[in-house]
């Protein structure tokens, strides 16, 4: 068993390999050895590591992507944002967890958990409207209308303009 | 922010949460809740953005470039060229080869942006890819030209080149211009090129060989475009149709959630479920897919589905309890109460307070159409139960009582005497059916089964007034908090509803008093009260009546008034006595030899000499009797329909061999 210290200092414990599905967690543990001393994770909340020793428990025993398999600008193969029904339903949170997730993720170096969050972000963007967007993400259109009504008609890189 | 700082935030905002009272709590979670997005795109570092932007198409990329300055900076850098590289390979129809000489944002444009790249407001599905534009029909004359010689000439005279550079120059058709067409911007570039090179021949063929180069790369392109733009159509159509479905689906599902199963169900079994699909047409959710409906878009897309499924559910209600009635008729002549019993109709056994209505109001009814009805439900159901029960023995009993009384009303009223039940009996007492079209006359009991009388639609004779009492509070029956009209799904009545179906037969009573009197005159013959003569004792004990009017060698006592009104002829047939008038019955199934006026018992015909004795004719007799059975049996219950698919019919009731043909009088 793993001990594992939140930021909020709460303590929980995982079975070695649920916890060796973070590639952080299993170099820590490579590195410190045999050892019952407690895992610090100071980026990480109480909240937000118990969603992901859910997630982390559920897919126990599931291969780990390589290590070399990190996709490079170059590679451009067909990516989907097809998320398995179980997947879905665990990410079904609150846009501030979501991103809490997210950011754990790539914090504890879970790629398959970081990949769900992202992809659940890309289908919220998908097939809206400009407008739309700005409201689901609260942002701000700060172009001034004359520059709006250009943006349209400029496409070409901001570089040849 | 680094990551520590922001979850001593996360943690600062937990405590202070916990200390908040509900209603500033929940302004900071709602407040939390919008920060939440900004934080997503806004504080995430930048290579997990891109990780987020790896799952888009093209179009997401266009679009989320026009949201803000920082995205549109971000993207429409050179450096971000391997985004739209790999939102082209994630297209859903992969998109060909980007041409050397565009950049990934303008081919994004050019395929995904479908409006008029001049105007930038009408929309414009059509592209014209030998330029790699869209052009709408209003600026199309503006920006295009007709190919013609007159249009090589005009531009390109001075050049002396006009006949190679139809070669060389791209042509479009568009399906709202007649003709082929040139765009003007290219006419004019080529032109001034060649002019450029005046007379230098080397350079005008290295021009010409150039353009000739483009020209097929640009063909090529564009036929590959003109397929992929097909197939991006097909697609559309099919996403389109598959978000409409699993909308749908949903809103079936929510449906269902919220206790409308049978509703949706029958809906969808009818093939139809057009509730759904208006529903799903409603702007708030129209481009929505499954995954992306709320509870808020149920909210107000509800009114829309659930006005129609009301709809269905009292139509489900109203299936339920016609099933129930059609189930209580087959059950009613079922009944084992004596066949010489006057019962009560139909109409009057779901109108009356009495078991029977009791029965309907209070027994739960399942709207589901492959359900059993509880009432029916085994061979001992409910309702075999209620009908043998003493209390409808004793609401038939009192049904009989309160009808005899009526008719004592009508017949005290007619004669103005007080007048006892035994009155009912005498052959001067003649009812009348007051339908339009029938004026029959009645006699008692036999009036309380005559079919107008208990008919839905009863037109009166234009001298009778009656109201009218289609709908009235007391037809109606309430159950599962819905109100039937039973009479109207039975399309039956209670007997005599309104009062006015049934009257006194003057002329009739008139015409049985004078025949009294003129068989008094026979010395032969019994001698007869017409105070306290029955109808049953004429028709029994005196000699046969004929019309010769109409031929008829032995006419019913009963039909009598109706002949004598009719200006026909009738006389008694003195020749015959009590004794030669023949009992069915017995001649039937007894003696088995034809006499002169033998008549069936049920329907009172005539039987042809070659239908009574004798074993080759028993099967005609036999048939004869089913035939009038099931006539006596249909009779009474105006408005029956018996569907063999939904019930047997009586069979045991057609076998002649278990018939006692006497009960039925």
């Amino acid at each position: 068993m793993v001990t594992l210290v939140t930021s909020d200092n709460e303590k929980f414990t995982a079975d070695k390999e649920v916890a060796e599905r973070s590639v952080l967690i299993k170099n820590m543990l490579e590195d410190v050895g045999e050892s019952d001393q407690p895992i610090p994770l100071p980026n990480v909340s109480s909240s937000v590591l118990k969603k992901v020793l859910e997630y982390c428990e559920h897919h126990r025993g599931e291969p780990l992507p390589a290590a070399d398999a990190d996709t490079t600008q170059d590679d451009t193969r067909k990516r989907t944002t097809d998320i398995s029904e179980w997947d879905q339903k665990f990410i079904t949170v609150d846009q501030e967890m979501l991103f809490e997730i997210i950011l754990a993720a790539n914090y504890l170096d879970i790629k398959s958990l970081l990949d769900v969050g992202c992809k659940t972000v890309a289908n919220m963007i998908k097939g809206k409207t400009p407008e739309e967007i700005r409201k689901l993400f609260n942002i701000v259109n700060d172009f001034t209308p004359e520059e709006e009504a250009q943006i349209k008609k400029e496409n070409e890189w901001a570089e040849d303009r | 922010m680094p990551s520590q700082a922001r979850s001593k935030d996360a943690l600062k905002r937990q405590r202070s949460s916990q200390d908040d009272d509900p209603p500033r709590r929940r302004k900071k979670a709602r407040a939390s809740v919008r920060k939440a997005g900004e934080r997503i795109l806004r504080e995430m570092p930048l290579e997990m953005i891109f990780e987020v932007l790896y799952y888009l198409q093209p179009y997401d990329l266009l679009r989320l470039a026009r949201t803000s300055q920082d995205f549109r900076s971000l993207l429409m850098s050179r450096s971000s060229a391997f985004l739209w590289r790999q939102a082209r390979a994630n297209a859903d129809v992969q998109t060909p080869d980007l041409p050397v000489n565009m950049s990934e944002p303008v081919y994004a444009h050019l395929l995904f942006h479908n409006f008029c790249h001049f105007c930038l407001t009408t929309r414009c599905e059509k592209a014209i890819w030998e330029y790699r534009v869209r052009c709408c029909r209003k600026c199309f004359p503006t920006r295009f030209i007709p190919y013609t010689r007159e249009m090589l000439e005009k531009y390109y005279a001075l050049s002396q080149e006009w006949h190679r550079i139809s070669l060389v120059i791209p042509k479009t058709t568009a399906d709202y211009f007649k003709g082929t067409h040139v765009y003007l911007e290219c006419v004019e570039t080529y032109n001034a090129e060649l002019f450029s090179l005046e007379d230098d021949a080397n350079a005008i063929a290295q021009w010409f060989s150039s353009k000739t180069e483009v020209y097929d790369n640009i063909k090529t392109h564009a036929s590959a475009c003109r397929l992929w733009e097909t197939r991006w159509k097909s697609h559309q159509i099919l996403e389109r149709q598959a978000a409409r479905k699993s909308r749908i689906e949903w809103i079936e599902e929510k449906a269902i959630e919220q206790g409308w199963d049978f509703e949706v169900w029958t809906k969808r079994a009818a093939g139809f479920p057009s509730f759904a699909i208006k529903a799903s047409r409603h702007p708030s959710i129209n481009k929505k897919i499954k995954s992306a409906l709320n509870h808020s878009d149920w909210v107000k897309i509800q009114s829309l589905v659930l006005e129609p499924l009301q709809l269905q559910r009292s139509m489900l209600w109203k299936q339920a309890m016609d099933r129930r009635l059609i189930h209580l008729q087959y059950a009613f002549i079922e009944t084992s109460l004596p066949h010489d019993m006057v019962l009560p109709s139909i109409g009057d056994l779901i109108t009356s307070n009495g078991p029977i209505k009791q029965l309907l109001e209070t027994t739960p009814l399942d709207r589901n159409p492959l359900g059993v009805d509880t009432i029916f439900d085994g061979p001992f159901s409910l309702c075999a139960r209620t009908l043998a029960s003493p209390e409808f023995l004793a609401f038939v009993t009192k049904w009989r009582r309160d009808k005899e009384g009526e008719l004592l009303n009508i017949l005290q009223e007619a004669v103005s005497r007080k007048c006892s039940e035994s009155d009912l009996c005498l052959a001067t007492t003649v009812f009348k059916c007051n339908a339009r079209g029938c004026g029959k006359a009645l006699y008692y009991p036999d009036v309380f089964l005559h079919c107008c009388a208990t008919a839905y639609s009863f037109q009166p004779e234009r001298e009778v007034s009656m109201s009218d009492t289609s709908g009235s509070t007391s037809e109606l029956v309430t159950a599962e908090g819905n109100t039937f009209d039973c009479c109207k799904m039975l399309t039956v009545k209670p007997w005599n509803d309104g009062g006015k179906r049934i009257s006194f037969y003057h002329h009739a009573s008139a015409i049985f008093a004078s025949e009294i009197f003129r068989l008094n005159l026979n010395a032969d013959a019994p001698r007869l009260d017409p105070r306290t003569t029955t109808i049953q004792q004429i028709v029994n004990e005196c000699p046969t009546i004929c019309c010769r009017s109409c031929s008829w060698a032995i006419l019913s006592w009963l039909d009598l008034p109706e002949h004598q009104i009719a200006g026909h002829e009738t006389t008694i047939h003195w020749a015959t006595s009590a004794v030669n008038v023949v009992n069915s019955s017995e001649t039937s199934s007894t003696s088995g030899s034809w006499v002169f006026g033998s008549r069936c018992t049920l329907c009172w015909g005539l039987f042809h000499p070659n239908s009574v004795g004798g074993s080759s004719s028993s099967s005609a007799q036999r048939k004869h009797v089913k035939g009038a059975l099931v006539y006596r049996l249909e009779q009474p219950y105006p408005g029956l329909i018996w569907s063999s698919s939904l019930l047997p019919r009586p069979v045991k009731l057609l076998s002649l061999n278990s018939l006692d043909t006497d009960r039925y009088f």
